[in-house]
């Protein structure tokens, strides 16, 4: 009796663990997120890597610097119902897309080189194709949006291309 | 004592027979978790057409680097610590009101970047100290805490951990701010870094001719007091002290909005990276020479006269 009242309690407790979705904190997502599986070892976070709510329908602008002559590594990541995550990257000064994961098959990692530094429009939606009607229409999830960097190997010593 | 190990054997076999069930299950939970999606379409036919009934938000984020990040692109091998540009830690009890604290707690905060940047043990503590200080005159000493202190004591000889220790110290205050709802605080902080830092890069350059690699450094800030500005004044706040924030710093902003921005253009290719294990990767550059901000030489002048004026005024509590 004592067994199947804790395996009760368990499912219980595995059934409430989905409306996390509509109530956490999402501040530290790209943290604790599936972006932490992108850590790499000889990089550091950016201070600019940032966590938010978002639904469906929204979309997300991030206005972010890039030093020149460092090397980053961007990574998106969000609730398992909300994936796959769509993010173009566009130069804040001639608005002009720079990339789209969706050539890309939506990926969520993207390595890049900045020789100058650079200040790009990250726009994110997600695209929940994996949630049903009524999950779309009550969730909302977080965003998880990582950033980290390290300086180049070499400096190289050509700064214009 | 068989029989003993029988009974133990079957009440330890039923208090795992849970174990064991939670266990299967969050290693289950796990799996779902711990990995990253498949982007595979199951059905998206009205998926579409419901998103679009839904309600929607345009959020938009204007972010900037932490000082450390601001300060780390200078290559320290090629400029001496200059310690009579840091604001003297004793002063730190002659700000009295809300604005001067947090204001000043980020020039602080930027002192303790450069100092560890340049791996200066004693500075950093002396810094680390003080920050956690008026942190907590501003209520604001979870983001701070012992915890950090001592970790930069026992990591004291170890250069990339003081200034992830400092970059911490800045990003836990932000984080703070921003949980609490006091944003107002943030524009104060990034306000007085922002000033302290470029304080700093100003005073790296004896010579503007020859100074090529930090021009283009205190150029592209360009980038950084745009976002700052933007993100200040999109708070909606009436609080006075954001407003008068954003004033102190308006000079500094003209004179950036008055430099010539370049075309922006870039250079967009894929890297030769063999390493499959690493994402796809791209890298940019400029497009040509004009593609970046650049300084006249009396743009720099009036840069650096306006950026001394002000960094003065907060560390003279004249604001």
């Amino acid at each position: 009796m004592k067994l199947i009242r804790n395996i009760q309690v368990l499912a219980v407790l595995f059934l409430i663990i989905p409306g996390q979705l509509k109530s956490q904190d999402c501040e530290n997502h790209h943290l604790e997120g599936d972006c932490r599986f992108d850590l790499q070892r000889g990089y550091k976070s950016y201070s600019q890597s940032h966590s938010a709510k978002m639904s469906p329908k929204d979309t997300i602008e991030m206005n972010v610097i890039f030093y020149g002559q460092k090397d980053y590594i961007l990574s998106f990541c969000t609730h398992r119902k909300l994936y796959p995550i769509h993010f173009t990257l566009i130069d804040q000064q001639t608005k002009e897309v720079l990339y789209d994961n969706m050539e890309d098959d939506f990926l969520e990692s993207l390595g890049l080189g900045f020789d100058v530094t650079k200040s790009l429009i990250i726009k994110v939606s997600v695209m929940a194709r994996r949630s049903t009607d009524e999950e779309i229409e009550e969730n909302i999830g977080c965003l998880g949006f990582l950033v980290q960097y390290k300086n180049y190997e070499k400096k190289k010593v050509n700064l214009q291309l | 004592m068989l029989i003993a190990n029988k009974h133990l054997m079957k009440t330890l076999r039923n208090s795992y027979i849970p174990v064991v069930v939670l266990i299967a299950m969050m290693l289950a939970a796990a799996c779902q978790s711990g990995q990253k999606k498949s982007s595979t379409l199951i059905e998206d036919v009205d998926k579409e057409a419901l998103i679009e009934d839904m309600e929607a938000f345009h959020q938009v984020y204007h972010l900037y680097p932490s000082p450390a990040e601001m300060l780390s692109v200078i290559d320290m091998a090629d400029v001496a610590y200059d310690g009579s540009l840091l604001n003297p830690t004793e002063k730190a009890d002659q700000y009295l009101d809300s604005k001067s604290k947090s204001t000043i707690l980020g020039v602080y905060m930027a002192d303790l970047a450069y100092a560890a940047l340049f791996g200066r043990h004693e500075e950093t503590l002396d810094l680390l100290e003080t920050v956690k200080s008026l942190s907590e005159e501003i209520n604001i000493n979870e983001a701070v805490d012992e915890s950090m202190i001592q970790k930069a004591r026992d990591n004291v000889e170890f250069l990339d951990s003081l200034y992830n220790i400092s970059n911490d110290a800045f990003m836990n205050i932000l984080s703070f701010c921003d949980r609490n709802d006091r944003m107002n605080t943030v524009v104060m902080i990034s306000a007085g870094a922002l000033t302290e830092s470029l304080f700093f890069a100003v005073n790296m350059i004896d010579d503007y001719r020859t100074a090529d690699y930090l021009l283009q450094h205190l150029a592209d800030q360009k980038y950084t007091i745009d976002n700052f500005m933007m993100f200040a004044g999109g708070l909606e706040s009436d609080d006075p002290m954001v407003e008068s924030t954003i004033s102190d710093l308006n000079m500094i902003k003209d004179i950036y909005d008055g430099i010539k921005a370049g075309t922006g253009g870039v250079t967009i290719k894929a890297a030769n990276d063999s390493d499959s294990k690493q994402p796809k990767k791209l890298v940019i550059g400029g497009a040509d020479s004009a593609s970046q901000p650049s300084l006249t030489e009396e743009e720099f002048a009036a840069l650096k006269e306006a950026v001394i004026e002000l960094r003065n005024n907060i560390v003279n509590g004249n604001l």
